[in-house]
């Protein structure tokens, strides 16, 4: 007969009570992780200077030993040919007393012209006569050389004219060369056959007069040139400190394609301050009066150029530079035939006298403090569960250049969401002639702006460069500043 | 489903059907209980035996994962990167489930039969170190660290209907029992390479990627264009007939070499299940560098457009699917074991067994020792090596209720009575009837 092991009961009940503790295995959750630290690339960038500083009013120039210059240029046109070439009066009828009849061309401008090529230049004839035959009449200009032999017109004149009046059609002189001997323009006229009727005058009138080439004397004349401006915006975010610059040069070039002599007076050549204070450049080369070279008669259609370099040998201009201007500015008066010379000149329809300025700022020397301002434009995915962030920023870097930095974010309609992190990042440091320098630094992301990122439209990045120490340094083109950034999250649990 | 919800009940679905055969020992020595059949099919106790709904379950983690569960505002998470502190050498976790439904064996004179069906569910997943810390850490503390991608998955679930026969004389048993299998889900790792690497300048990436998976079964489906897993675990145990059709074979014999003394040998789990249905190649192949955006001088004129990581994830986290049949074989095990009865209330015996799917680091060996309480109970414990652990401590008790037997079984009675929840655990229990059998 079978009977229940009563003594098994602690056994049994142990093993019950074994089993019952497994109800702490319930789970409310389960998941890979709680929060876990990932760290992702953010963005890398590897520049020259000369491709960094592109961009403002400035070109980055190489100069020949592989050094790095900001060249800030201006091209001013000081004189054109429009204000030499005088501009003679239309419409009035002018008769042509005789059948070799010399017309007086008016002085304008100061000129006595001695040739002019016509551009644009067109007259009608008026004719008054009585025939009951036909006449073919011709008008002619001996001086006038075409490439046919001397310019000649003919006309068909009809019998009985209307109230004895003959209108000829436009003629234009467009591109005939004349020469105007004693400043006159002979023409002759007459028929083909017989005499010419009795009571038979010639009327011309010139509905537009222009030149592509004048030539002649030309009085001497003083004329006021425009003034000039080279801007220079590499100061703009200066922040103050010490700095040089080694052997900066403003090189202005005059080209003339005036076939006339021509001095400048330099009424002001100075540099303009942030505060707007003006200061003299004062140069060995800016002679009172510059007179500037010209082109010789068979010389027309070129140009000839005078060149100042005002550098630190011959000029003020490395102390100027030190005053962080702005801009050079320049005021200068011309005087046509200064010296009252006979001639004879020329002016073509082209000429002018062209001011270009180039401004060259070696990046050499030293440099306390410069500071910079750049905005980018942002897209930022939404991290909602980020907990914390900490930006790794590396640079490697050639230059002699340490660069420190700021970075505040705002939104799409540029309210400020914050500092991206606390104060001024070392981001880089200078590196020696010919060294390389590796610099690492982790920036935790302020709370203030973590919940924001996705907020951010807009990055404003401030940034101050600077030299180490007070030795001169100079910076070539092909020094690259390379930076490798990323973002270490901590990413919670969604 | 999403696909962290995916992956998350893909994990739980491993951890709860875990268990192979292999690693169920104790019951092998209690050749009263018909469940002894299970490891030898010429282990069949005498006359009519009924096993009523039963089965076994086992968990085993290195780490524990019961490091990896922690209380936050009052609930219950288990969390794999809590495991990183506890972490010594790979990450391994294997679990097996097996559900015995129905179970009849018949022993008269010469002749046994026997029949058996069995829900089997195995799953096992390892990983590197630094695979594990990449993937539960992140990857910002192995910044400057080529990680190498290393480890390996497998999960399986079919059923299993069995048909034995066998022969006994006096001194010698032989039998022999063929099941046939129905594959339900079948997931494990074909090729597992890959090279992750950050740069600690900017935190460049890196990552070389060759990984393949063979999947089949309608319990896990990826949709390649979301990214995305559904899972349908109780397709895993609803009997259903479908393409995923398989074979095995146990084999078992037994030898007295003296009435209280014999040995025993089988060969289990020789067959090999035909993937068809839903039968796919994932494939993950890519090289990838990736500095983050490049911004190029002059500054400021250009909008900077961070690119959203978690699409970049999402990218390089997708499986490249083809349709591939293929065949997956069940693991072998070989067990030796010898038996001795000391006398009519204590027994003892001695195995060794050899796995050939999933290579332990120590040899597997285990010691048997019961004793009986009267005629109704009978206790024992069980030394063993498995779990590549060189103590397991098992504890065992059996009531002989007359025609009904109650047993539960633990291979790991230390971790199994640790208060900790989701600690390591082997738990085997079951109601048995019997009928016609020796009262002795």
């Amino acid at each position: 007969m079978w009977k229940w092991p009563w003594k098994s009961w602690p056994l049994l009940f142990g093993g019950l009570i074994g089993i019952a503790g497994c109800s702490g295995w319930v789970l409310d959750e389960a998941g890979v992780f709680d929060n876990r630290e990932v760290a992702v690339p953010l963005f890398h960038t590897r520049f020259t200077l000369p491709e960094a500083m592109t961009g403002g009013a400035n070109q980055v120039i190489i100069l020949p030993d592989g050094s790095v210059a900001l060249e800030y240029s201006s091209q001013e046109l000081a004189l054109q040919a429009k204000e030499l070439i005088p501009v003679l009066p239309t419409g009035l009828p002018i008769p042509l007393p005789d059948t070799t009849s010399r017309i007086p061309v008016p002085s304008a401008s100061g000129w006595t012209p001695s040739g002019v090529t016509f551009k644009q230049t067109r007259f009608l004839l008026y004719i008054f006569y009585q025939s009951d035959q036909p006449i073919t009449f011709w008008l002619e200009a001996p001086q006038a050389i075409t490439a046919s032999g001397p310019w000649i017109q003919r006309f068909d004149l009809p019998a009985k004219p209307t109230a004895g009046l003959w209108l000829s059609p436009v003629v234009d002189l467009d591109g005939v060369s004349m020469d105007l001997p004693g400043g006159e323009i002979v023409l002759k006229y007459g028929i083909e056959a017989g005499n010419l009727p009795d009571a038979f005058s010639v009327t011309i009138t010139f509905s537009s007069i222009d030149f592509y080439a004048l030539s002649g004397g030309l009085a001497r004349m003083q004329i006021d040139l425009p003034s000039g401006e080279l801007p220079i915006d590499v100061f703009e975010n200066w922040n103050g400190g010490a700095f040089s610059v080694e052997n900066p040069e403003l090189t202005v070039t005059i080209r003339n394609s005036f076939g006339i002599p021509v001095n400048l007076q330099v009424d002001q050549l100075a540099v303009v301050d942030a505060q707007g204070n003006a200061a003299d450049m004062v140069s060995d080369v800016v002679a009172d009066p510059i007179a500037i070279a010209y082109p010789a008669v068979h010389e027309q259609g070129t140009d000839r150029a005078t060149i100042l370099a005002i550098n630190r040998d011959n000029s003020n201009i490395e102390s100027l530079i030190q005053q962080r201007p702005l801009k050079v500015v320049y005021q200068v008066q011309g005087t046509i035939n200064p010296d009252k010379l006979a001639g004879p000149f020329f002016v073509l329809d082209s000429s002018r006298v062209e001011i270009d300025s180039r401004l060259s700022i070696p990046l050499a020397g030293t440099l306390a403090s410069y500071l910079g301002v750049d905005t980018f434009p942002l897209q930022v995915p939404v991290y909602d569960v980020v907990e914390q962030a900490a930006i790794r920023w590396t640079t490697t870097n050639e230059t002699p250049l340490s660069l420190s930095i700021q970075a505040a974010l705002f939104d799409d309609a540029y309210n400020p969401l914050g500092e991206l992190w606390e104060g001024w990042a070392d981001v880089a440091l200078g590196a020696a002639s010919g060294a390389i320098s590796k610099q690492q630094v982790d920036l935790p992301i302020t709370t203030q702006v973590l919940d924001k990122l996705s907020s951010a439209a807009y990055m404003v990045i401030r940034y101050e460069m600077k030299t180490a120490g007070d030795a001169p340094v100079r910076v070539f083109a092909d020094e690259h500043m390379e930076c490798e950034v990323g973002l270490n999250l901590t990413i919670a649990r969604e | 489903m999403s696909k962290r919800t995916g992956i998350i009940a893909f994990l739980a679905f491993g951890l709860a059907q875990l268990l192979p055969a292999q690693n169920d020992w104790t019951v092998h020595f209690l050749t009263d209980l018909v469940q002894s059949g299970i490891s030898n099919p010429a282990q069949v106790p005498q006359g009519w035996n009924v096993a009523l709904p039963g089965g076994y379950m086992q968990l085993n983690s290195s780490p524990s994962l019961s490091h990896a569960v922690k209380q936050m505002g009052g609930k219950n998470q288990l969390l794999l990167s809590e495991l990183g502190n506890h972490l010594d050498g790979d990450f391994k976790v294997q679990a097996q489930a097996q559900l015995e439904p129905f179970m009849v064996s018949y022993l008269r004179d010469k002749l046994s039969l026997a029949v058996q069906y069995q829900e089997v569910g195995n799953a096992i997943l390892t990983a590197n170190e630094a695979s594990f810390r990449l993937l539960t850490q992140g990857n910002a503390s192995l910044v400057g660290d080529t990680v190498s991608i290393g480890g390996s998955l497998k999960s399986e679930a079919y059923q299993k209907v069995g048909f034995s026969i066998g022969y006994h004389i006096p001194y010698f048993s032989i039998a022999v029992r063929l099941n046939v299998l129905q594959g339900a889900h079948y997931l494990a790792s074909d090729r597992v390479e890959g090279r992750f690497y950050t740069d600690p300048d900017g935190y460049a990436t890196y990552f070389k990627t060759d990984l393949s998976l063979l999947h089949a079964g309608n319990v896990l489906a990826y949709s390649p264009e979301s990214n995305t897993y559904n899972l349908e675990l109780k397709n895993a145990f609803i009997p259903r007939a479908g393409n995923n059709w398989g074979a095995s074979v146990d084999i078992g014999t037994k030898l007295y070499l003296s009435r209280i003394f014999y040995i025993a040998a089988s060969a289990t789990n020789l067959g090999t299940i035909f993937w068809k249905q839903n039968a796919e190649q994932w494939r993950n192949r890519q090289e990838k560098n990736y500095a983050g955006v490049e911004v190029l001088p002059p500054f400021g004129s250009k909008p900077i457009d961070f690119p959203d990581v978690a699409d970049s994830l999402q990218q390089w986290t997708s499986w490249q699917v083809d349709d591939r049949s293929f065949q997956s074989r069940l693991s072998p095990v070989i067990q030796l074991s010898m038996h001795y009865t000391i006398d009519e209330h204590f027994k003892f015996g001695l195995m060794y067994a050899r796995e050939y799917e999933e290579q332990p680091k120590i040899p597997l060996f285990g010691a048997y020792f019961s004793a009986k309480l009267g005629n109704a109970i009978e206790i024992g414990t069980l030394y063993s090596t498995k779990n590549d652990h060189w103590l397991n401590l098992g504890l065992h008790s059996v009531f002989n209720l007359g025609p009904v037997q109650v047993f539960a079984i633990t291979d790991n009675a230390l971790d199994f009575l640790s208060p900790e929840p989701w600690h390591n655990f082997h738990f085997r229990g079951g109601i048995n009837l019997r009928f016609d059998y020796d009262k002795s």
